[in-house]
């Protein structure tokens, strides 16, 4: 109910609504509407940060662990 | 260069005497004036200390009409620029800040949600981290489960293992074992279980060697029923592990456990 009210004020008041103004409105107005946002956004985050790091690390080290030279030792 | 002797040319008052356009009377008499002397306290003694103070109601006068401010008029000084630090969009004089107030509050709270997001992922790597502490270490997992090989265990047979620190009694039972237990009507038992809840193949019998009385580790083959029997009060348990005679209230605890081949037993 009340997440439509930025929308029914729009309304009353015609203006062009931009992006800017959508997401405002969408998301960060409310802080429930924000936090969920938040903790949606830390899976994808979570995903990409991990996968990143964990590249990273295999580059760095690239030769020094187990599962480069397994193939080599057996 | 500021020399004691050129300091009172900075504290000289000017004072402008403007006439009133009034003639003073002629005076009548010209009273003698008496002089007065005033004699400062000097010492440090406790009545000139006394008399230095001021006395009675010591007020300070302060308000709209009575100015306490010194104002310089330094009109050559710039009112500072701020722009470097303001954001593009309210610079201009001509547009209205309305306008960008939603992208400048989006740019704010996005900012705060990245901080939110960035805390979020580091509570949830925290958390993982100390609960997965809690999990099973590898050594533990290892000593979890046991696998026997069943064809070492000849018919008529019961073999101990030690499983989790327990025993574990696996019981290869013959033909005539199993058609009396199947028998056995569940109605008559203290703790009702038929035959078939208790083994997966007629043939083995997997129990945990614990009675369920008191904790000892029964004797296989002993007792009444021709299954188990506890030495330390007396407990008959048949070859299906069930209790019979005796102080014992439930039947012989069944672990969990597969067949994955006709010659292997896993339990755990």
């Amino acid at each position: 109910m009340n997440l439509l009210t930025g929308l029914q004020f729009s309304k009353q008041f015609p203006k062009k609504m931009g992006f800017q103004q959508t997401v405002y409105n969408l998301v960060f107005k409310r802080t429930s509407t924000m936090a969920l946002a938040c903790v949606a956004s830390v899976f994808f985050f979570e995903r990409t940060f991990d996968l990143g790091s964990e590249y990273f690390f295999d580059k760095i080290n690239e030769g020094k662990l187990w599962k480069h030279i397994k193939d080599k030792s057996q | 260069m500021l020399k004691p002797a050129n300091v009172p040319n900075y504290f000289r008052a000017v004072s402008q005497v403007v006439s009133n356009q009034l003639t003073a009377g002629n005076q009548a008499a010209i009273l003698p004036s008496k002089s007065i002397v005033y004699v400062p306290y000097t010492g440090t003694s406790a009545l000139a200390l006394s008399r230095a103070l001021p006395s009675g109601n010591v007020s300070v006068t302060t308000g709209p009409a009575v100015s306490t401010q010194v104002r310089w008029a330094h009109t050559d000084i710039t009112v500072p620029d701020f722009s470097a630090y303001r954001k593009d969009s309210v610079k201009s004089p001509n547009v209205r800040s309305s306008d960008s107030e939603d992208s400048r509050k989006n740019f704010t709270y996005l900012i705060a949600s990245a901080f939110g997001v960035g805390s979020a992922y580091s509570a949830k790597a925290v958390v993982s981290q100390f609960v997965s502490s809690m999990s099973a270490s590898a050594d533990v997992l290892a000593l979890a489960k046991i696998e026997i090989k069943l064809a070492d265990i000849p018919e008529g047979k019961s073999v101990t293992f030690k499983w989790r620190g327990k025993p574990l009694f696996v019981r290869h039972r013959t033909q005539e074992e199993i058609q009396i237990e199947q028998s056995v009507p569940a109605s008559s038992l203290r703790d009702p279980q038929h035959d078939n809840e208790r083994v997966q193949r007629p043939e083995w019998l997997v129990v945990l060697g614990v009675c369920t009385h008191l904790g000892c580790v029964p004797i296989a083959n002993a007792g009444d029923f021709g299954g188990y029997y506890c030495p330390c009060h007396g407990s008959h348990y048949d070859a299906s592990g069930r209790i019979r005679k005796g102080p014992a209230p439930l039947n012989l605890e069944v672990p969990e456990h597969i067949f994955p081949s006709d010659d292997l037993l896993i339990v755990g």
